[in-house]
């Protein structure tokens, strides 16, 4: 990818575009933090607003928490070019200096999903102001969908879910992603594996699913998944009167695994999901269907029709 | 190895009382231990990239290129198989 190359980042309800060359440096269920080369340039925290929205609390806490680092925090009109792009919110700017750095920034607030958004970005004295790619940055933030989805897409990975499955945890690990999701009554977890070749040199997928990937038990079947080959794995069928009434009952987990190498990428991707109630057809493919690699998802994908 | 893999032999010192109390049971002039480390088909990669002149950041580059992963990730992985080797003394940092 070229440093000018942009991409989209979606986490946890906000999606935005950012330089190709900026990577998370930190990731929390509420809060990204984006590095590139000099060090960190862009830091984001967001969350739901509990009753009454006030702007001049929010900015007053946030002058309180920069203060204690012995920075001078100052309030600032929008730039122009910002403003523009942030119409659809209540925006206010800020700013802070500190010795050797400086941050400009601004608090959104979005009146349609009551979700406070607190944007910075960090410049450095040896470094160009920032305020231009800020601008293109913010004119892409959005923190809410229409069409009941969530979008995910971090590194290399992309997925579109339905918004009832809310992250319970993540681990962006070297050669290993995994992110776990919880609806009420089922788990889903999404898994990116890297780099196959090596994974794969001395093992097929089968084995690889059933070891590495927690699929020990399941029966696996081959099958093409967005095209690429991969396979299926489910517990075995319930024999018998009272299996079968458990796994009606909800007594027995049902597991469902599905697997495939991305050759051209050089990744595996996995999509598990397990639950206390049976597991249709549809509804996997729906799920492995709706994660990919950036690559796989265009940026019209991100789009919201709403 | 035939597979490509490394297999590094290193020295292992031993902690001074524990020299000084084999010396007292009379094994002080027994050779020193040798410890043996098979690296993966990833550590044996970046094991040939290391030559003492390359900065971390150039051989991290070349891992992420050569397994097309991504850069960060290249570089965490690299970065954390470097420290284990210096923590086991097989190679200096500066």
């Amino acid at each position: 990818m070229r440093p000018t190359d942009w991409k989209t980042i979606a986490w946890n309800g906000v999606r935005f575009a950012v330089p190709g060359d900026w990577e998370p440096g930190r990731i929390g269920r509420r809060h990204l933090l984006f590095e590139s080369e000099p060090g960190p340039v862009m830091e984001i925290k967001w969350g739901a607003v509990k009753g009454r929205f006030s702007r001049r609390r929010q900015l007053r806490e946030l002058s309180r928490r920069i203060g204690r680092r012995r920075s001078a925090f100052q309030e600032r009109p929008l730039p122009g070019e910002w403003r523009t792009s942030l119409a659809g919110f209540e925006a206010a700017g800020f700013q802070w200096d500190a010795a050797n750095e400086r941050a400009v920034g601004v608090l959104l607030y979005c009146a349609a999903c009551r979700t406070v958004s607190l944007i910075q970005f960090f410049e450095r004295p040896e470094t160009a102001s920032i305020e231009h790619t800020a601008a293109r940055v913010l004119a892409s933030f959005r923190d809410h969908r229409t069409d009941g989805r969530m979008a995910w897409a971090l590194y290399d990975i992309v997925a579109f879910l339905p918004a009832h499955f809310t992250l319970e945890r993540h681990r962006f690990e070297a050669g290993r992603f995994v992110l776990e999701f919880k609806e009420r009554r089922c788990r889903l977890t999404l898994y990116r594996w890297a780099p196959a070749g090596v994974l794969l040199h001395k093992q097929s997928l089968a084995v690889f699913a059933e070891t590495v990937a927690g699929g020990a038990g399941l029966e696996f079947r081959p099958m093409t998944i967005a095209g690429h080959p991969g396979l299926e794995g489910r517990d075995p069928a319930p024999t018998g009167c009272v299996a079968c009434l458990k796994t009606r009952l909800g007594i027995v987990l049902v597991r469902r695994l599905r697997l495939w190498h991305v050759a051209g990428r050089n990744r595996i991707l996995g999509v598990r999901l397990e639950g206390r109630r049976p597991i249709d057809d549809p509804e996997m493919c729906a799920l492995s269907d709706a994660y990919g690699m950036d690559h796989e998802k265009t940026s019209a994908t991100f789009a919201d029709p709403g | 190895m035939e597979s490509g893999e490394v297999l590094v032999f290193y020295p292992v010192t031993v902690r001074p009382w524990m020299a000084k109390l084999a010396g007292w049971l009379g094994d002080g002039g027994s050779p020193p231990r040798t410890a043996k480390l098979q690296l993966d088909q990833l550590g044996s990669a970046v094991w040939a990239m290391l030559d003492g002149q390359t900065p971390l950041r150039r051989i991290a580059a070349a891992f992420a290129e050569d397994h097309r992963l991504e850069r960060k990730e290249a570089e965490v992985a690299v970065t954390q198989f470097i420290r284990e080797l210096g923590r086991r003394g097989l190679i200096g940092l500066r």
